[in-house]
């Protein structure tokens, strides 16, 4: 075990070298630097080009990133453009929001699919099947955004019962209550995508397992089809799911960033957008940084949980 | 079982060395063969041959939109934000352009993005991963660690800053999903070559001495078009979406082109979204029905070429 989880860090070193290098490149390839962002707008040619000088924008890229570099290592991500505080202020502000959101909508998305995966398994070809599985196509095929704003339309303009957006209702302070309400519609929204995806592999998953010898041995030793099926089966259709539940986690976050800013939660989604647009480039080189790193533990945690869950992985 | 048979048979054989007439016109009818019980699972699959209707319903759409169009989509109208009406099918939007007709040329964006950034991604992928998987070793190495620093961005993150750097625009969007989606297609590839690699035909063609192009493009990649087309085939789909929302956010097709992602851009309002429904439901209906159709189109395409299913 422990050599394997070696060999997985020692392989996720030079990916991790990568994606700074990755991420320096692009962000170097926009346009503008953060003299003209600094600097007074008064100022001549020459004084930016002195400015440039001094802040090492001239230096060449190499030396540019290993400076860039040293100082993330040092825990310094820069200034923002845009608000000029510490970037890893910014982020940290932003981030429990939005691994509030994309926790709970992974716990609701998998509640949905796995119970409705089995059942639709075990029910192969009947209607409950074929109603799973329109909904389940219908859930991924659905653009976050449509789906935010019907639900936008529905509950919070027709029927009124629920927050348009926001974390919490202005000046009130926030109390429990009102924070659920806040949480609500994006979390459906994410669940739903969640859901629509998952329940197909669960299903896919299930079926595979269902039809291996062991279950048939199971049966025939008279245990009850509950217990085949929850028991013996559904362990071993789980294992697969490890892996679809990492994968899950980059294009939860991307998912994030649509969800976040029909709802105008504050979270690193809405941050990504703001950034953007206001063309606040070393958030953004922080926030692709920092996502990057994110998937990077959830794989390497997925490939860990995976060994642990089937041995005959290690061995190859 | 007769099916298992022919597609055994074909897995076994797929590209032999033709030297008589015969074994050519042998082989010409068991791929005939092979197509038709490909045809046929397919055609069983109801939800997939409907899809295929819809979809190419909405490609007559999008080649027909001058004639289909009640209106011209650029021209602004003297009614802004008016209710549909008999002049106007779906009203007009903010600006007073007719909504039905932006709506129809819309359907090309959609297309031209899930299609040509689909093909542009599923060439390089190909490409990147045939090659690690067959030569191995330092390569594969390489190439797999690049595969995976590209999977490290969330898709949606990186496209957004790479749109942003470069400017927003139909060709922009097409081209930057294009280079940035390849490493799953990469990585697809590359594990069926690597077990294709070890299979008898492969290793008698390398016996014949035949050259390593030859073998990849003519041996091997052949078997890797059925999982290729599935996972084109949803990627489509997956494209249609990323155009859709990246317009959505201002962030993709520019007005005063239309896509049905940037006519929802005006919904970010809430007054739009209380009151002229007619400016964002149809534009989202249209993408729902679009990709729910490629999406049922890709899963029959899976059951159909599945050598696991039976029936």
């Amino acid at each position: 075990m422990a050599s394997y989880i070696m060999r997985r860090l020692l392989i996720a070193i030079p990916v991790l070298i990568g994606v700074t290098i990755f991420n320096f490149i692009i962000i170097n390839m926009a346009p503008g630097n953060p003299v003209e962002m600094f600097v007074n707008p008064d100022a001549t040619p020459a004084q930016i080009e002195l400015e440039k000088e001094r802040m090492g924008l001239n230096d060449p890229m190499v030396i540019q990133y290993f400076r860039w570099m040293n100082s993330l290592l040092h825990g310094d991500l820069g200034y923002s453009y845009s608000t000029y505080e510490p970037v890893t202020q910014v982020l940290l502000e932003r981030m429990g929001p939005t691994l509030l959101l994309m926790g709970l909508a992974l716990f609701f998305g998998l509640l949905i699919a796995i119970p409705i995966g089995i059942l639709s398994a075990t029910k192969q070809y009947s209607k409950l099947d074929y109603a799973t599985t329109g909904f389940s196509f219908l859930g991924i095929s659905i653009p976050h955004f449509f789906l935010g704003l019907g639900a936008i339309y529905i509950f919070s303009v027709q029927l009124q019962l629920l927050p348009t957006g926001g974390m919490m209702t202005l000046g009130s302070g926030g109390g429990f209550v009102d924070r659920v309400e806040h949480l609500i519609l994006p979390v459906f929204v994410l669940a739903t995508g969640i859901a629509g995806k998952k329940i197909r592999y669960v299903r896919a998953s299930m079926l595979d397992v269902l039809g291996q010898d062991y279950l048939r041995t199971a049966r025939a030793k008279g245990l009850r089809e509950f217990v085949v099926t929850n028991k013996h089966a559904l362990k071993n259709a789980l294992i697969p799911i490890i892996t679809v539940i990492g994968l899950e986690i980059p294009l939860l976050i991307g998912g994030a960033v649509i969800t976040e800013q029909v709802f105008q939660w504050p979270g690193m989604g809405l941050l990504t957008i703001q950034s953007i647009m206001s063309r606040d480039y070393p958030t953004l080189m922080a926030i692709n940084l920092l996502t990057a790193v994110i998937v990077l533990v959830a794989n390497f945690a997925t490939d860990i949980l995976y060994s642990v869950a089937d041995p005959r992985i290690k061995n190859n | 079982m007769p099916v298992v048979e022919t597609k055994k048979r074909k897995e076994l054989n797929p590209n032999q060395h033709q030297h008589d007439k015969q074994e050519i016109l042998h082989n010409l009818e068991k791929e005939e063969s092979y197509f038709r019980i490909i045809a046929k699972r397919f055609l069983n699959h109801k939800l997939a041959v409907i899809g295929l209707i819809v979809l190419f319903l909405i490609m007559l759409v999008a080649i027909f939109a001058p004639f289909i169009a009640t209106k011209d989509p650029y021209q602004i109208n003297a009614a802004f934000g008016a209710p549909p009406s008999a002049e106007y099918w779906l009203g007009t939007d903010l600006v007073g352009r007719d909504v039905f007709s932006r709506i129809l040329y819309a359907s090309r964006v959609s297309l031209m993005v899930g299609f040509g950034s689909v093909l542009i991604y599923t060439v390089i992928g190909t490409i990147i991963g045939a090659v690690s998987g067959y030569f191995g070793g330092r390569v594969d190495m390489i190439f797999m660690r690049i595969t995976d620093v590209f999977m490290s961005f969330p898709q949606l993150m990186v496209i957004l800053v790479v749109v942003s750097i470069f400017g927003p625009s139909l060709l922009n969007i097409i081209v930057i999903l294009g280079v940035l989606g390849w490493p799953s297609v990469a990585r697809l590839v590359r594990g069926s070559v690597l077990s294709l690699k070890e299979v008898d035909f492969v290793k008698s063609a390398v016996v014949l001495g035949i050259s390593t192009p030859r073998i990849l493009f003519s041996h091997i990649l052949p078997n890797v078009m059925a999982p290729l087309l599935v996972h084109a085939t949803f990627g489509i789909a997956a494209a249609i979406i990323i155009e859709a929302s990246l317009s959505y956010l201002g962030m993709g097709v520019q007005p005063p082109i239309s896509s049905w992602g940037n006519m929802l851009t005006d919904a970010q309002s809430i007054t739009v979204i209380s009151s002229q429904p007619w400016l964002w439901i149809p534009p989202g209906i249209m993408i729902v029905i679009t990709v729910l159709a490629i999406n049922f189109v890709g899963d029959g395409l899976r059951d159909a070429l599945d050598p696991k299913m039976t029936n």
